[in-house]
C-alpha cells in the first residue's frame, strides 16, 4: 500500500503541522506552509488535521496508486487528471489501484497538498513526519521525494459507500474558501523592533505595495518595494524568530519568513504576518504584490479561532457525509 | 534576581518575547536560562516551548489551549500576565546547575583548516600559537539556534578574531570549526557558510540517529583540545569527549 512515484516534482515532501517543542537546541518546525489547505485535504479523508501530507510544487511529476485509496487534493489549482480525467481540489475520490495523477495546467497558486486516508506510514522523529532537508530528518528519509520512491500509507477505514462513486458530488464550496483565505491584504502585528522604524518607514509598510522577489522558497520570501530607513542602527544580539516573523535587512529590504526558517536571528524583526494570513501567503507567486495592514495582537488571536472555529464546522459538515 | 528593566512584546500571536537589553553578558544569560527552566518546571496551561537567547526568552503557546484554561481573556494577556507572575519569582531557585564542561577534539591541521592563511594575514599569528589560544580559553554556549545543534560560544580571544570570508562558500563540512570576528563555533550540519575554517572535529554535535540528537545545550561550557590527523580519522564516537 504505497504511493508511487514515477517522475520526481520541482519540490515535493512529507509535512505536518510541523515539529514543535525543539527550538532551544536549533530546530526548527517546518511544516505545511499552507495550514488551512493541508487540514482540509485531512478532514475530506477523515484524517485528523495533524496528519502528515505531501507537499506538492510545480512541476509535481507524476505519481501513481498501488492500492486503492480514499485521497483529496486542495491547495494550488493543478489541473489535476487521474487517468486523463480531471480530479478536483477539494473533495474527497475514492481511486482504484493503479490510477495514475498528474498536473496538466499552469498553476494558481504555489503549492499542492494531498492527503490519503489513514495517513502516511512513515516513522515520526521527535513527534513529527515533516521533513527537515538541511538536517535530513522527518518525512521520507529526511529528503524530498524522487522518481521509484514508495510511500507507503495506512490501512483504509470503513465508510460509507457514497463515497465510492467516482466523482463524489460535493465539495468544499468557493464561498467557503474564499472565507478562509480571502483577504485584499496581508495582515500583521507590530514586531518587538518595530520602533526601529522611522515614522515613515512605518507609513511605507502600511501603505506602499510590496513585491514578492524571486529569491522565495520555504524558507522565506524576499521582498522589494521602498527602502525602509531605521531610526538607529544598532547591531542586535540574536534572538528569536517565528513563521510570518519580517525582518529588515540592512538594505532596508524586508523578508518574511517562512516554514523552513532559522530559529534565531539577528536582524530586526518590525512586523509579523498573523497566524490567519499565512496559508493565503504560502499560495502567493513570485512578482504577486502584497499590500500589509496593521492589526492588533488581539484580532490577530480572534482571526485564527474563527478560521479554527471554521474547520470545525466544516470538519463535522464532512464527517456528516462519510 | 531577574532585571526589573525588561521588554515584553508579541512575536506573534502565539509567542511573546521577554527582552532584557541588547547585549552579551553571561549574568544576564544565566538568568534568562534559570528563567526557561523555570517555565519549562511548572509550564502553564498550553505552554509549548522556550526559546532562550542571548539576552532574551521567548515563550510560545497554543492559543486554543490557553483560552480553554482561560476563557475569559486574550491568550496573549493570559501568558503576559501568567511571564510576569514568573518573574516575580526567584528563578534561580530552578537553576538545575547541569551545565557541563564539554571538551571537544579539534584537528586543526591543513588538510580540514583550509583558512589559516588567512587567519594569519589578519592576525599575524603563526598556526601553532593560534591553536594554543584557541584551545585555552572554556567558551560558554550562550544560546542555540542557526542550525539543529548549532552553539552561539561566547569568550574567544580577541587576539585571534578573523572577519568573515568575503565569499562564503557554498558548503562547509559538518564538524568544521571556524572563527567568524570574535565568535568561535562548530558547524552542525554541511551548510554554505562564511566562517574562517581553521580545523574540524570528528565528534557530531547533532546526530539524528541517537537519543540525544544535540550534543550541547544554552549553558554548557565548552572546551576544545587538539588531536592529530590518525586520532581524527580513527575516533570512534562511543568514546568520544
Amino acid at each position: 500500500m504505497s504511493i508511487h512515484i514515477l517522475q520526481t516534482g520541482l519540490l515535493t515532501t512529507i509535512q505536518d503541522r510541523g515539529r514543535k517543542g525543539y527550538r532551544r537546541f536549533g530546530i526548527n518546525p517546518n511544516g505545511v506552509m499552507d495550514t488551512i489547505a493541508s487540514t482540509l485535504v485531512n478532514y475530506l479523508v477523515g484524517n485528523d488535521a495533524s496528519e502528515g501530507v505531501i507537499e506538492f510544487h510545480f512541476p509535481m511529476g507524476e505519481i501513481e496508486l498501488e492500492e486503492d485509496a480514499l485521497v483529496a487534493f486542495g491547495g494550488a489549482d493543478f489541473g489535476l487528471k487521474a487517468n486523463d480525467k480531471p480530479l478536483e481540489n477539494w473533495k474527497p475520490y475514492y481511486l482504484s489501484k493503479g490510477t495514475r495523477i498528474k498536473a496538466t495546467a499552469k498553476p494558481q497558486g504555489v503549492r499542492l497538498y494531498m492527503a490519503v486516508q489513514g495517513g502516511f506510514q512513515l516513522e515520526k522523529w521527535h513527534d513529527s513526519v515533516s521533513t527537515n532537508l538541511k538536517a535530513s530528518i522527518g518525512g521520507y528519509k529526511g529528503r524530498n521525494l524522487q522518481k521509484s520512491d514508495r510511500i507507503p500509507f495506512k490501512a483504509m477505514r470503513s465508510f460509507t459507500s457514497s463515497l465510492l462513486t467516482y466523482p463524489s458530488h460535493w465539495k468544499i464550496s468557493f464561498n467557503t474558501l474564499q472565507q478562509l483565505y480571502g483577504n485584499d491584504t496581508v495582515r500583521i502585528i507590530p514586531g518587538p523592533e518595530w520602533d526601529m522604524l522611522t515614522k515613515e518607514a512605518k507609513e511605507i509598510v502600511h501603505s506602499q505595495e510590496f513585491m514578492i522577489s524571486s529569491f522565495s522558497d520555504r524558507m522565506g520570501y524576499r521582498l522589494e518595494g521602498m527602502a525602509l530607513e531605521r531610526e538607529y542602527t544598532t547591531e542586535l544580539v540574536s534572538s528569536a524568530v517565528t513563521q510570518g516573523t519580517i525582518q529588515l535587512l540592512p538594505s532596508g529590504q524586508l523578508i518574511i519568513l517562512m516554514a523552513d526558517h532559522q530559529t534565531t536571528g539577528g536582524y530586526p524583526r518590525i512586523a509579523t504576518v498573523i497566524g490567519a494570513d499565512l496559508s493565503g501567503l504560502a499560495q502567493m507567486s513570485t512578482h504577486d504584490k502584497i499590500y500589509f495592514s496593521l492589526v492588533s495582537v488581539e484580532e490577530a488571536e480572534e482571526l485564527l479561532l474563527t478560521q479554527h472555529q471554521e474547520f470545525e464546522i466544516l470538519r463535522f459538515a464532512i464527517n456528516q457525509k462519510m | 534576581m531577574i532585571p526589573t528593566n525588561f521588554q515584553i512584546s508579541p512575536l506573534s500571536e502565539s509567542a511573546i518575547v521577554l527582552g532584557f537589553g541588547n547585549a552579551i553578558d553571561q549574568t544576564l544569560n544565566t538568568q534568562v536560562l534559570a528563567l526557561a527552566e523555570a517555565i519549562q518546571a511548572n509550564p502553564f496551561p498550553g505552554f509549548t516551548e522556550v526559546l532562550p537567547a542571548y539576552s532574551s526568552l521567548t515563550v510560545f503557546y497554543d492559543i486554543f489551549a490557553v483560552r480553554k484554561a482561560f476563557p475569559h481573556a486574550p491568550a496573549s494577556h493570559t501568558v503576559r500576565k501568567i511571564l510576569l507572575d514568573y518573574m516575580t519569582t526567584d528563578p534561580s531557585a530552578f537553576h538545575s546547575g547541569k551545565d557541563m564542561l564539554v571538551k571537544i577534539p579539534v584537528c586543526y591541521s591543513e588538510v580540514f583548516g583550509w583558512d589559516w592563511k588567512e587567519v594569519y594575514e589578519h592576525t599575524g599569528i603563526a598556526r601553532e600559537e593560534v591553536i594554543a589560544i584557541h584551545t585555552a580559553n572554556v567558551y560558554r554556549v550562550y544560546m542555540m539556534g542557526f542550525l539543529p545543534g548549532f552553539p552561539y560560544l561566547g569568550g574567544m580571544d580577541s587576539r585571534i578574531a578573523t572577519p568573515r570570508k568575503s565569499q562564503p562558500r557554498l558548503k562547509v563540512e559538518a564538524g568544521s570549526v571556524g572563527i567568524a570576528g570574535e565568535q568561535t563555533g562548530v558547524y552542525p550540519l554541511d551548510s554554505p557558510g562564511g566562517w574562517q575554517i581553521i580545523g574540524k572535529t570528528p565528534v557530531k554535535l547533532f546526530d539524528s540517529t541517537t537519543n540525544k540528537p544535540v550534543l550541547l545545550k544554552a549553558g554548557d561550557q565548552v572546551q576544545f583540545y587538539e588531536i592529530d590527523e590518525d586520532t581524527f580519522y580513527t575516533w570512534n564516537s562511543a568514546k568520544e569527549v
